[in-house]
């Protein structure tokens, strides 16, 4: 504990696994797909783990191995999804799905019960977690030219292809792992049940919000964020909410500019 | 084009057959028999078409009605949430205040009017902020309504049960016919002030971006912030008829109620490409889907049925769409 | 389909046949076959909308072709004026590029090595979007040779150039073809193609026509063929009748913004009854010295006259007011939920006309009287499912319905096809014929020749000569954008 009455492990598992999706979403931003992609396929993730934790499944890791591998899968499944939909509906419409599916989740989340059976050890979240991001982070920073392809798919589609890349493939296959690892870190994070599964939605929707195609700026404001998160979550009832409301009503104003095109 | 008022036609047709048969087989006993309870065994005794009429009906039609205002200009403003709850506010407050020292008609429709302008004001919020900021309006709107949701949870938290001025007002017959035509005529100004306005021309041009609108000679900000204006004025007005069909008597119901009404708006204007009439028609038809759903079934799929049902119809949109786009532009009676 | 055998010797770079290929709706490829050989300059002439872009997409491999047949025999890069990265630096966008076992620093490397046997100067830290029409060529050009091609394929690389700027590139591939690369381009003028190449494919509505060596075919010989039998005439212009001055700009400055050079010192006047060009290469203040004429760009000082009218500093509404019209190049429609019928209305509506369904029929069923646009639209077509030549073509109609006293237009001809060009050239001069007048902005010098009585050139932000346009010509113009100057005189 801390002078804000924060427990500092407490805080890093909540805090490592938003770091993990804001650098996803910095990384479809980058790439020109819509942010919020991979916040969605966290909220998957949750609603799994909540579902298959009510599911007659073996206690422990193994209950999690499953769940964390479905989440995956049901994370590169949503990519794939919206994928499709944006290519036959056009580049603003999958935001109306998005709204869809944060509503749907919050409903479904009202039928399932918090359980204990998949319930994992905060250092084990830890360690997955960390490796998780280093990996990314590490890959996002040093491979000079992914990034670069990435930024160009980003700002023009066709102009990129033209000088060869394919454009396509790439943003799919960044989109696709992007859910994915998304969909894992949000199981992960509902199991290690420091915070409730509708509070870590909000988080997450809040951590989407801020990022952007600049990692380090959007790890930052990730990190500023679910520390504030953290910290609310201790704050119970009536102030918590006041709290975030506060807390949405400032990530609002502090999104990425909507580019010129 | 000639399908669109056909297709509309049939599908008012549909709905309001669906919901006369909700209202003849279900009596007000059943309904404590079904185990409905908090939202809707409160006002049982209100009849239940006025309770859908109120609560449900007029609210989403004017929400939806909002979006396609909005639409027009080119943004999708997803603070509608935000926007009814501000409405809701408002009223409550501006009733709450006027009812001991002005009639029942003058209070109930002050505080509408004090209602639409909270929707009003709440909805020129995404815009000021993207117009210093310069940041997405649908994005800062959908965090903007989360915020708004959960300040209405604080309000509503520290306010408890409050009185139930609002529900009792709606109780004589003559507000409520009151509203549903004022609600009507209102629908047929702005619907035509779109559709063959000059505004309506304006807006769409504006749609196009700022230097393009500039170079037709139409300021950019000032049909951004027209178009807010007006579709959060819709959203603020529906906030305030749902004061008058909920009443402050069950807090939470504001906020649920709220949501249930946005999401189908959303679903309606979305699934008939923003076409007024269409999505007018479309939010009848899912309303009274809800509505239905909501008498026959126990209260917690109730609950479930309320959101699942526009989510699903938003769903159908997103794989549709170029259906929605085909009537939009006109195409589909062609091929 | 088959050329003379003089290149048969040669290696075959690249041949496809058969290719047909269809987009949004439209038939652009109806089986177009080309044979490039290794070695050779290859020009593909062909008017808009004939199907050259999407016939050079798919011969690099940015597109598939629905049916036919495409064998390449070397890698190739393709390279057009909106190519490239602008907000990466120029050393990143070559970096992007990928191919034999090279990338990074080492393709950066080998693309300074290019530049320095080309004598291409270019700096390698600045960011692209901040360079020259050519220097975007000549960086997807490096980028192309460093990543091992050994075809090079360009989309209209005349295009926003000075004659001059043209004959250094053409240098520079012509170097290029001696060391056994194979050059082929597209380009919409068939004096271009025949200057400026060995060989010449003619496409005409998806089908190749016609390959001829250049050297020996005439001009007349290669228009027939790109235009078809029933293309229009040019319009003619009569000597202009000159009035009083309509619009007055004086000393006009505008602050330099990033990428380009701003206004300093600018003044012009404008009499009725003539057509004004202004000649400005891309970035040198030419669409400035536009926007600022239109309320769009603030003045840091000078002063703007529409008659006796001050109009300084006056917002657009304000100038549209005064009889001044806009058609820009670019008009943004992308999610826009706009319709064919809005766009007139919106500039037609000034003259107080009753809007409703009798007048938005008599517009649209008015405009497809005089324009032909190539992609099918009606009233209520939403202007996102148009192309660029189909909003501009719009526009000039929708705001001659106001007779507007004077007209600002952006690179009017552009993308248009021919028989379009021929009218909306003719509405121009007709306009202009019946005492009102026009400037009209653009790159391409002998348009300017063809459409303007006067022509005032604008370089690095400045007025460096102002032309009469049957005493001059398009080297002279070329010059003058590139920086010459001259005493203002007309």
């Amino acid at each position: 504990m801390n002078a804000f009455g924060l427990n500092l492990h407490t805080a890093a598992v909540i805090i490592i696994p938003m770091l993990i999706i804001s650098l996803s979403s910095s990384a479809c931003a980058k790439c020109g797909e819509n942010r919020f992609l991979p916040a969605e396929a966290a909220f998957a993730g949750i609603l799994l783990h909540r579902i298959l934790g009510s599911a007659s499944l073996p206690d422990g890791i193994a209950a999690f191995s499953v769940t964390a591998l479905s989440a995956l899968l049901a994370g590169a499944l949503i990519a794939l999804a919206y994928i499709f939909i944006r290519r036959r509906a056009g580049a603003q419409k999958p935001l109306f799905v998005i709204s869809a599916t944060l509503f749907l989740s919050v409903i479904l989340l009202g039928f399932t019960e918090e359980s204990s059976k998949t319930a994992l050890d905060n250092n084990t979240v830890l360690i997955i977690a960390s490796a998780l991001f280093i990996a990314i982070s590490a890959t996002l920073i040093f491979v000079r030219k992914l990034r670069l392809s990435m930024k160009a798919a980003g700002e023009s589609c066709r102009s990129a292809s033209d000088m060869g890349i394919k454009t396509e493939r790439m943003t799919v296959a960044v989109a696709i792992i992007a859910c994915a690892v998304s969909g894992a870190v949000g199981a992960l994070a509902c199991g290690a049940g420091a915070i409730t599964a509708e509070k870590l939605m909000l988080m997450i929707l809040i951590i989407s919000a801020v990022s952007r195609e600049r990692l380090v700026l959007s790890a930052l404001l990730a990190l500023c964020a679910s520390f504030a998160c953290a910290y609310i979550r201790i704050i119970e009832g009536a102030d918590g909410n006041l709290a975030f409301t506060i807390l949405t009503a400032v990530s609002a104003i502090l999104m990425p500019r909507e580019r010129k095109r | 084009m000639r399908k669109r008022p056909i297709l509309a036609l049939a599908i008012i047709i549909l709905s309001a057959l669906a919901t006369l048969a909700a209202a003849y087989f279900i009596s007000p006993e059943s309904i404590d028999a079904a185990g409905i309870n908090g939202l809707l065994s409160g006002m049982a005794n209100l009849g239940i078409l006025k309770t859908f009429l109120l609560s449900l009906l007029i609210p989403s039609l004017l929400s939806t009605l909002s979006f396609c205002v909005l639409s027009a200009a080119g943004s999708v403003n997803l603070a509608v949430l935000g926007e009814i709850l501000a409405g809701y506010f408002a009223a409550s407050r501006t009733l709450a205040l006027l009812l001991p020292v002005a009639g029942d008609i003058a209070a109930v429709s002050v505080s509408l009017l004090a209602g639409a302008a909270a929707g009003a004001i709440f909805s020129l919020i995404p815009v000021i902020i993207k117009s210093i900021l310069n940041i997405n309006v649908t994005e800062s709107g959908l965090l903007l309504s989360v915020s708004a949701l959960f300040l209405s949870r604080y309000l509503l938290g520290n306010e408890g049960a409050g009185s139930a001025e609002g529900a009792a007002l709606a109780d004589s017959d003559i507000t409520a016919i009151c509203i549903a035509a004022a609600a009507a005529l209102l629908f047929t100004l702005t619907a035509a002030m779109l559709l063959k306005g000059k505004t309506g021309v304006k807006w769409r041009v504006a749609s196009l971006g700022r230097k393009e609108s500039a170079i037709k000679g139409i300021s950019f900000a000032k049909a951004l912030f027209s178009s807010s204006a007006v579709s959060g004025a819709l959203c603020g007005l529906a906030g305030g008829v749902i004061l008058l069909g909920i009443g402050n008597s069950v807090a939470s119901g504001a906020t649920q109620s709220s949501a249930e009404c946005s999401l189908i708006a959303l679903a309606a204007a979305a699934l008939a490409a923003f076409c007024p009439a269409l999505s007018t028609a479309l939010g009848l038809l899912l309303s009274a889907l809800c509505f239905t759903a909501g008498m026959l079934l126990s209260s917690e799929a109730y609950g479930a049925i309320h959101i699942i049902i526009p989510a699903l119809a938003l769903l159908a949109f997103a794989v549709l769409n170029h259906c929605g786009r085909r009537i939009a532009s006109g195409k589909g009676a062609k091929e | 389909m088959t050329a003379s055998g003089l290149k048969d010797e040669k290696a075959l770079a690249l041949s496809a046949e058969g290719i047909y290929k269809q987009d949004k709706g439209r038939q652009t490829l109806r089986g177009a076959s080309v044979m490039i050989h290794c070695g050779e300059i290859h020009a593909l002439l062909g008017d808009s909308g004939s199907g050259k872009a999407a016939l050079m997409r798919i011969l690099a491999g940015a597109d598939k072709p629905d049916s036919g047949k495409v064998a390449a025999g070397s890698k190739s890069g393709l390279i057009s004026p909106e190519g490239g990265i602008g907000r990466l630096s120029v050393a990143d966008n070559l970096r992007i590029y990928s191919g034999s076992g090279v990338g990074g620093n080492k393709l950066v490397k080998l693309a300074e090595k290019y530049a320095a046997g080309f004598g291409i100067e270019l700096d390698f830290t600045a960011r692209f979007s901040s360079l020259d029409s050519l220097d975007r060529l000549y960086v997807q050009l490096l980028g192309a040779l460093a990543s091992g091609a050994r075809l090079l394929l360009f989309i209209k690389p005349l295009y926003g150039l000075a004659v001059q700027q043209a004959q250094e590139l053409f240098e520079t591939l012509y170097k290029l073809s001696k060391d056994n690369y194979a050059v082929f381009y597209s380009t919409d003028v068939a004096r271009d193609a025949l200057v400026y190449s060995d060989r010449c494919t003619v496409l005409y509505n998806g089908t190749d026509v016609k390959t001829f060596m250049s050297k020996e075919a005439s001009l007349a010989e290669a228009e027939d063929a790109m235009l078809g039998k029933v293309a229009e005439a040019f319009p003619l212009r009569r000597p202009p009748k000159l009035g009083e001055p309509v619009y007055t700009a004086q000393n006009l400055f505008v602050a330099p913004q990033k990428g380009s050079y701003g206004v300093s010192n600018v003044s012009l006047m404008v009499y009725s009854g003539e057509i004004v060009g202004i000649a400005s290469l891309d970035g040198n203040g030419g669409m400035e010295i536009i926007e600022s004429l239109y309320g769009l760009k603030r003045l840091k000082s000078g002063r703007i006259f529409a008659e006796e009218l001050e109009i300084t500093g006056c917002n657009s509404a304000k100038i549209r007011e005064a009889g001044i019209g806009m058609i820009p190049d670019v008009f943004g429609s992308q999610g826009s939920s706009a319709a064919v019928v809005d766009l007139l209305l919106s500039s037609a509506s000034d003259s107080r006309r009753r809007l409703g369904k009798k007048a938005a029929k008599e517009l649209t069923d008015g405009f497809l009287r005089e324009f032909q646009p190539l992609i099918p639209l009606q009233a209520n077509t939403p202007l996102s499912m148009l192309g660029s030549p189909e909003i501009k073509m719009l526009n000039l109609y929708g705001e001659l319905q106001r007779e507007p006293k004077m007209l600002l237009l952006h690179e009017p001809l552009r993308g248009l096809d021919w028989n379009n060009a021929c009218r909306f050239a003719e509405k121009l001069i007709a306009a202009r014929d019946h005492g009102n007048s026009a400037i009209v902005l653009s790159s391409n010098a002998d348009m300017l020749l063809g459409l303007c009585d006067r022509i005032i050139v604008v370089s690095s932000g400045e007025i460096t000569a102002q032309l009469d346009s049957e005493l001059t010509d398009e080297d002279e113009i070329g010059a003058y954008m590139m920086g010459a100057r001259r005493d203002r005189t007309v």
